[in-house]
């Protein structure tokens, strides 16, 4: 998947508008995240790249680009 | 691992009951602002549920289904041959409230009654022990009630449960069949998320002293006790994606059936977001998955049976009976059973 495909569908699960995510973008400070957010990536990890999540793994997710990590960074391309 | 096929048992009727006290979550009282109050029914699906006054209890409501159930399904109280009530809130530490049941219901004392102690995958879990007991020779009826009033347990100013949980009872009578009618049951469990889901004090690890009534708050400004049920909302999302459709695939592959020839599906109702997310994983069609939570909320192992008096009474015809329904929660535990409800009689809901 292109990288700025996957930004645009995880914009898109975010729910969020008016905020430009890249890969640097750390959650937390996405105005609006919340945990329906969090749920919203664990969905899409699930759907789109059918990559499920340990606890270890969901605490550590704090960050597009470990996101990215978590579901495989070379399943991305630019 | 605990996957079983269980013959020659049949369920012959289910009832609800739930508190006529409504509780409307937009009027609700509480430190969340009405703003995350809109966001929070939106994806939870969860408009309103029912509380118990400070008298009632669980033994309360689960007598009231009970009766219900007995009476509209004309038994003698004397052919039931053992009760099982699933609770995380009875009524005492000590004695087990099926034994209270037992007397108030007037069964014979001859009735073996024990509590199980099981959440949101409660009614599964119940249903495999009925089943079980069931097809043994001498038994020949079980009935189960599955009762909570998880109000009592929450505080008001916390978005991970206090605008989630609902108060019910139910009861379900299982017999022996002369047909063979299988049934097949998935049990599981990880304790390794037995903080997601819990009450920390009140238990014998942790007694309740006066530290026990702070309120202690979290960094997204929720407020509780450590009598007060918490939950980690995430860390459970996160298990039941990991978990639920894998096991309801697995239990239909254990049965040697197809998904297509499963007529209904009934989840526990927990949030509609994930029971929406279930069936789309599942590619199981949602106008077979009945959904109540709009109404009652998250009523732990009672939400299966609540939703099938509530939605399903005269939609189930013999001809399109196969149910599968899929529990999980607190433990971690999740448990999923393939049956046909042909045979069973639903009442209508009662109210106390």
């Amino acid at each position: 998947m292109k990288k700025t495909e996957f930004l645009e569908l995880l914009k898109d699960a975010l729910e969020i508008e008016n905020v430009i995510l890249t890969e640097e973008t750390v959650f937390a400070e996405i105005d609006g995240y919340d945990s329906m957010g969090v749920m919203s990536i664990i969905a899409l990890a699930d759907e789109h790249f059918e990559v499920k999540f340990s606890s270890e793994q969901l605490k550590s997710m704090t960050s597009v680009k470990r996101l990215m990590e978590l579901l495989g960074y070379e399943k991305f391309e630019d | 691992m605990a996957l079983l096929q269980i013959d020659n048992c049949v369920i012959k009727g289910i009832s609800a009951c739930v508190p006529a006290n409504i509780v409307d979550n937009l009027s609700f009282s509480t430190s969340i602002s009405n703003a995350d109050k809109e966001k929070i029914i939106e994806k939870t699906g969860i408009k309103e549920r029912r509380f118990v006054n400070e008298s009632q209890s669980s033994t309360d409501l689960a007598y009231c289904a009970a009766e219900n159930l007995i009476n509209s399904l004309k038994i003698d109280r004397n052919s039931i041959d053992i009760l099982l009530f699933v609770s995380q809130t009875p009524d005492y530490q000590i004695p087990t409230s099926s034994a209270i049941l037992q007397n108030r219901l007037r069964l014979p004392n001859s009735t073996a009654a024990f509590d199980i102690n099981q959440g949101c995958s409660g009614y599964v879990y119940g249903l495999s022990t009925a089943f079980s007991y069931a097809s043994q020779k001498g038994i020949n009826r079980v009935l189960l009630l599955v009762a909570e009033t998880l109000s009592k347990t929450l505080s008001p100013n916390d978005r991970n449960t206090s605008l989630l949980f609902g108060d019910g009872a139910s009861a379900t009578l299982i017999e022996k069949s002369e047909t063979e009618n299988p049934a097949w049951f998935s049990l599981n469990t990880d304790g390794a998320g037995e903080n997601a889901i819990k009450i920390n004090s009140g238990g014998f690890r942790n007694p309740v002293n006066e530290s026990s009534f702070a309120f202690e708050t979290d960094s997204e400004g929720n407020s509780t006790k450590k009598t007060n049920l918490r939950m980690d909302g995430i860390e459970v999302f996160n298990f039941t994606v990991r978990e639920v459709p894998s096991d309801i695939k697995k239990l239909l592959g254990f049965a040697e059936k197809t998904i297509d020839s499963v007529d209904w599906m009934v989840f526990h109702q927990s949030n509609k977001y994930m029971i929406d997310f279930f069936l789309k994983r599942l590619k199981f069609p949602s106008e077979k998955s009945p959904v109540s939570i709009q109404k009652f909320g998250n009523t732990s192992g009672v939400s299966i049976p609540l939703t099938i008096v509530s939605e399903l009474k005269n939609k189930i015809q013999p001809k399109n009976a196969k149910t599968v329904l899929c529990g999980y929660g607190s433990g971690l535990s999740w448990a999923s059973c393939l049956l046909d409800l042909s045979n069973c009689y639903i009442c209508e809901l009662s109210e106390l």
